[in-house]
């Protein structure tokens, strides 16, 4: 761990959640987020970030101290690290993907769109509309032509289940 | 089979800028994020996605998709030459489809910049489309020409 923080002389960041917790970091911890490098490249040390909940950065923030270390010898590791990350419900994934793309953290987005992307693509329509708390906003008439005109789409059987 | 979808497709887009439907949310996640997860799931499940809402079917329409490298890689020769450009020239008739609804969409988006929005593709399009047109017909004549 000190190895990679050596250069940067361990200078901490503050951030603060949208539910006013503050969580104190190593700057080269934060910095993989580009929001806040840019910030610290402004000269800031406290971070406040109103679209983060407590949650999604708690998890975040242990997703970059566990990124930031990273070498050869604990690619294994990590990589264990990143499916328990994953392995949650909907909800959670959208507040991590929300939070990633308000950090601008880059392999955490790529990794959390990926998993969405995995896990709703074998999925029927209505299981989707669930899962994204999405009201349809089509006339039984009108769902039922876009069907017919994309039937090759439709055909076999979905997944129908919310996890 | 494809191309007959496509065009069904293109009138069910032309009705709905007719009828100007409303923009309602994407669920609980921004635009970017729905586009970012849209283009790393493939067509057929993008085109069954289409009827989750009218917002989905827009945004579905409107992605830049990355075409996942399923029936090019590991063949050689002629036959997936021609596969692949005529891929590519249907997915550049669709990129101008789907330029057509991005107008759209930035009208109701911004209904105070629409009006200019539209004027400046209606300006536009007259100059760009005929040449690409031309441009694709010609690859393709090209690459049959070599078949026969």
């Amino acid at each position: 761990m000190a190895s990679t923080t050596e250069t940067k002389q361990k200078k901490m960041l503050i951030l603060k959640s949208a539910d006013n917790d503050e969580f104190e970091i190593e700057e080269s911890v934060g910095v993989q987020s580009e929001t806040i490098k840019n910030l610290v490249e402004d000269g800031f040390t406290f971070v406040p970030l109103p679209n983060v909940y407590t949650k999604a950065l708690i998890k975040i923030i242990d997703y970059l101290k566990k990124h930031a270390n990273k070498t050869d010898s604990n690619d294994e590791e990590i990589k264990t690290f990143d499916k328990d990350f994953v392995n949650t419900t909907f909800d959670d994934l959208f507040e991590l993907v929300s939070a990633a793309n308000y950090l601008h953290i880059s392999c955490l987005m790529n990794m959390l769109c990926q998993t969405i992307a995995d896990r709703i693509k074998d999925k029927s329509p209505e299981a989707v509309r669930k899962i994204f708390h999405i009201n349809c906003d089509y006339t039984p008439e009108e769902e039922a032509k876009i069907r017919k005109a994309n039937a090759q789409a439709f055909e076999g059987q979905f997944d129908e289940s919310l996890d | 089979m494809t191309v007959a979808m496509e065009t069904e497709e293109e009138e069910e887009e032309e009705e709905e800028e007719e009828e100007e439907e409303e923009m309602i949310e994407l669920g609980n996640l921004s635009n970017d994020v729905v586009e970012s997860i849209f283009s790393r799931i493939s067509l057929k499940s993008l085109i069954r996605l289409k009827v989750v809402s009218k917002t989905w079917h827009n945004s579905i329409n409107n992605i830049r998709h990355c075409y996942p490298p399923t029936t090019s890689t590991g063949m050689e020769g002629l036959i997936p030459l021609v596969c692949k450009t005529i891929k590519r020239n249907k997915t550049l008739r669709k990129y101008e489809s789907l330029s057509s609804a991005a107008n759209n969409i930035c009208e109701d988006f911004y209904p105070d910049y629409g009006g200019v929005e539209k004027y400046q593709s209606l300006q536009r399009t007259p100059v760009s489309t005929p040449k690409d047109k031309q441009l694709v017909r010609f690859t393709s004549h090209r690459i049959f020409s070599c078949v026969t």
